[in-house]
């Protein structure tokens, strides 16, 4: 990896896996009045029943088939013939949430999944 | 012509009576770039300049076996779009603005257009986003009245649009900002369309979005490295600032 004008110019963070088949999703994630919320852009996924969402205290896990083979004849400057099918994301969470409290939806190609952090409260009396 | 680091380089010889100078460089939702690029592919545009710079990432783009500028003017007629494959660096944009300004000066511009996104929360739920509008001249503002845009009231903007609107008042250039509501980290091809049908109520453009839509997946995934990287050059630039409220009259 190096930089140029602060920008930088190689990343070991691939979003395209092209010996698996497997791209990485872009995503988003921001904390919002107690909740934890992720949002994807998942484009060539045609429903929700190919999206599988697993959801531990501490992370999140997407799986999501795409409605067709998406194939590249000439993949960047490897020029070989390369084929997606499936998008597939860990992401580790930012606090501990209550995984039984996860609502996803999907639409428009994006999924949004909501997350109640799992966090104890203590109100302090002020002196 | 040179303007500071800034090179932009004319291949042809170039004849246009009072321009009108479409943007879409890299911005939220790369909405300017992807309507940019489809306006060239329907007007079947001509490349005729090329920006160049030492400030540019070190990155050539290949079409059809050919090493090719990643920022690029085209033209037909009397219509300029000015267009960028490649994510621009933050030290770059001061530069670049100040050229594209000083360039549209020369050509004696009417009206110099930036297309741009507003990153909306809650994009996910709109089905056709609405277009913003923002102008320095009274002319301009009064396009905007007839043709019903809505005025971006209040607000600030960060990156390579909101220096090209300031150059514009400091040289006296009409601009005319559109910005669609947009999805701040993903390409957004709804966005471009909705700005490409407000374009086509003032300019007679009459381009049809219809394929843009109906490529709208291919093209979310064809950009998204190019999203990635201008998602952390606009973080760089302090792009945040752009969800705060301005102090005046508050």
């Amino acid at each position: 990896m190096y930089e140029v004008n602060g920008m930088e110019f190689w990343t070991d963070e691939s979003i395209w896996n092209y010996e698996c088949g497997k791209l990485e999703p872009l995503y988003e994630i921001y904390e919002s009045n107690g909740e934890i919320i992720i949002r994807m852009d998942l484009p060539c996924v045609q429903d929700k029943s190919d999206i599988k969402v697993n959801v531990t205290e501490y992370s999140v896990n997407i799986e999501a088939k795409m409605g067709r083979i998406i194939q590249y004849e000439k993949w960047g400057t490897f020029q070989r013939s390369i084929r997606f099918y499936k998008y597939s994301k860990t992401i580790r969470l930012p606090v501990r949430v209550d995984p039984k409290s996860a609502k996803a939806r999907f639409k428009n190609g994006i999924l949004e999944i909501r997350l109640t952090k799992k966090e104890q409260l203590f109100t302090i009396p002020i002196e | 012509m040179n303007q500071e680091e800034i090179s932009i380089i004319e291949i042809t010889e170039i004849e246009a009576k009072n321009p009108i100078i479409l943007c879409g460089l890299p911005d939220v939702g790369l909405v300017g770039v992807i309507a940019v690029s489809h306006i060239i592919k329907s007007l079947n545009m001509k490349e005729v300049a090329y920006i160049d710079s030492d400030l540019f990432p070190p990155i050539m783009v290949f079409h059809n076996g050919t090493p090719t500028y990643p920022l690029r003017i085209y033209q037909k007629e009397d219509i300029f779009a000015i267009f960028s494959e490649a994510a621009l660096s933050p030290d770059s944009i001061y530069p670049l603005a100040r050229s594209i300004v000083s360039w549209a000066k020369e050509k004696n511009t009417s009206l110099l257009i930036s297309l741009g996104g507003i990153g909306t929360p809650n994009r996910i739920d709109i089905e056709v986003p609405k277009v913003y509008s923002a102008s320095n001249m009274p002319s301009v503002k009064e396009i905007i009245k007839k043709y019903e845009i809505p005025i971006m009231e209040e607000g600030f903007m960060v990156g390579p649009y909101a220096l090209i609107a300031k150059y514009s008042i400091q040289n006296n250039i009409p601009n005319l900002l559109l910005l669609a509501e947009a999805f701040p980290n993903y390409p957004d091809p709804g966005a471009a369309a909705s700005i490409i049908n407000t374009l086509n109520k003032f300019i007679p453009l009459n381009i049809d979005v219809k394929p843009l839509i109906e490529k709208s997946e291919e093209i979310r995934l064809s950009a998204r490295e190019l999203m990635k990287r201008t998602v952390e050059s606009l973080k760089k630039m302090g792009k945040s600032q752009e969800y705060e409220v301005p102090l005046m009259y508050v």
